[in-house]
């Protein structure tokens, strides 16, 4: 499975600054999105919740600077980042769109290396390597987690995903016979939209939790199994689950992607429209 | 994690701290059932310092239970943060375990 394309809202009300950067940015894999407004770019935002906003400051309506801060001050999109990009390249003006709140800032005319590296460090992937696995790096997972999930500001709740991950990585080692895992073990937090997709991948032999059972939670204490909770709880904890198993030139590749909704995201924006 | 054990009248309350987890569980279901095996079958687990726990620990208090109910006791749970508390509820571990929102009355519900 494919990430999908990261979504980049540009605002700017010079069209054919606008087109021409747009087209660049879709060369580069972007899905874009376009506004020429301040007001239209807020509602854009919190409708389409981009990975990544690129706002010049001087807009009809609402200049870019007072677009970001209601988009900072607003708990469906305040976690969304934001890049100034504007000709005014003083000192202050800097000042000032850091003071607004946003997360970086750049300088026309556009310098697409330098745009582009901005907006990747703002979204790059978190990659925690684990070779080899074993029980006792549990702590270092989760504690990776925390940070990831906080660092790029989505998922109102790391709980789930903490609870998920250790889950994984403790079937892994106890179930799953390590030694037959030879090559590492990634965990990769990205960022899709205010949502969180986690990725484990192993090399290996395949290992598919779709086929774990469901244990009955209906019993009563003399006949509740010991095991077979960890699957169930992983299901209950995420909003999706998928799992692929694929021969490369290493081995067996094993893909196991969960994502995370941001439901405060999901709440704050229904409550406010 | 760390395991704090005391006696209160006939009720042992065995007080963790930490995560109860893979690494973790075998530590603790060890330490629980040598109060069982000693005599000692009305157990309160204080919860209030748990951070969290995977299922390695509702094994744990599912191993326990059953040993203490065999043997004429019980486990009971006080003051479970929410956090974990959900993990008990998805497991459906709420229906067959007793939980209190606070220490004293845990103890006090256990007969003697």
């Amino acid at each position: 499975m494919n990430p999908p394309a990261r979504k980049v809202l540009l605002v700017d009300d010079n069209e054919l600054d606008r087109d021409m950067l747009s087209r660049r940015l879709a060369r580069r894999g972007f899905e874009v999105l376009q506004s020429a407004d301040g007001v239209d770019a807020v509602a854009q935002a919190r409708r389409e919740l981009p990975d990544v906003v690129v706002l010049d400051t001087s807009l009809p309506g609402l200049d870019g600077l007072a677009a970001t801060r209601q988009l900072k001050a607003d708990p469906a999109t305040h976690n969304i980042p934001v890049v100034i990009l504007t000709a005014r390249a003083m000192q202050h003006d800097r000042e000032q769109a850091m003071a607004a709140g946003c997360d970086d800032f750049d300088t026309k005319p556009v310098d697409l290396p330098r745009l582009l590296a901005k907006i990747e460090t703002l979204l790059a992937d978190r990659v925690l390597a684990l070779s080899p696995l074993s029980l006792d790096r549990l702590a270092e997972i989760r504690q990776f987690l925390a940070r990831s999930l906080t660092d790029l500001g989505c998922a109102s709740s790391v709980d789930g995903f903490v609870l998920a991950v250790d889950e994984i990585c403790a079937n892994l080692v106890q179930h799953a016979d390590v030694a037959d895992f030879p090559g590492p073990t990634r965990v990769t937090v990205r960022r899709s939209g205010p949502d969180a997709i986690i990725t484990v991948e192993d090399r290996g032999r395949p290992f598919d939790p779709a086929n774990a059972p469901a244990p009955d939670l209906t019993s009563g204490w003399e006949d509740r199994p010991v095991g077979g909770l960890g699957w169930y709880l992983v299901r209950q904890m995420v909003d999706d689950l998928t799992y692929e198993s694929s021969p490369d030139s290493d081995g067996v590749l094993n893909r196991l992607t969960l994502i995370k909704r941001n439901v405060a995201a999901d709440r704050d924006a229904a409550a406010s429209s | 994690m760390q395991i704090t054990i005391a006696q209160h009248d006939h009720v042992t309350v065995a007080g963790v701290a930490g995560s109860i987890d893979a690494l973790t569980a075998d530590t603790l279901v060890t330490a629980l059932l040598n109060e069982l095996q000693a005599g000692r079958t009305r157990l309160v687990m204080h919860f209030a310092a748990v951070e969290y726990t995977s299922s390695a620990g509702l094994r744990v208090l599912l191993t326990t239970l059953k040993d203490a109910r065999q043997r004429g006791g019980d486990l009971r749970l006080a003051e479970i943060r929410p956090n974990v508390k959900q993990v008990l509820e998805l497991s459906g571990f709420t229906s067959i375990l007793k939980c209190y929102a606070d220490l004293p009355a845990a103890i006090a519900s256990c007969p003697k």
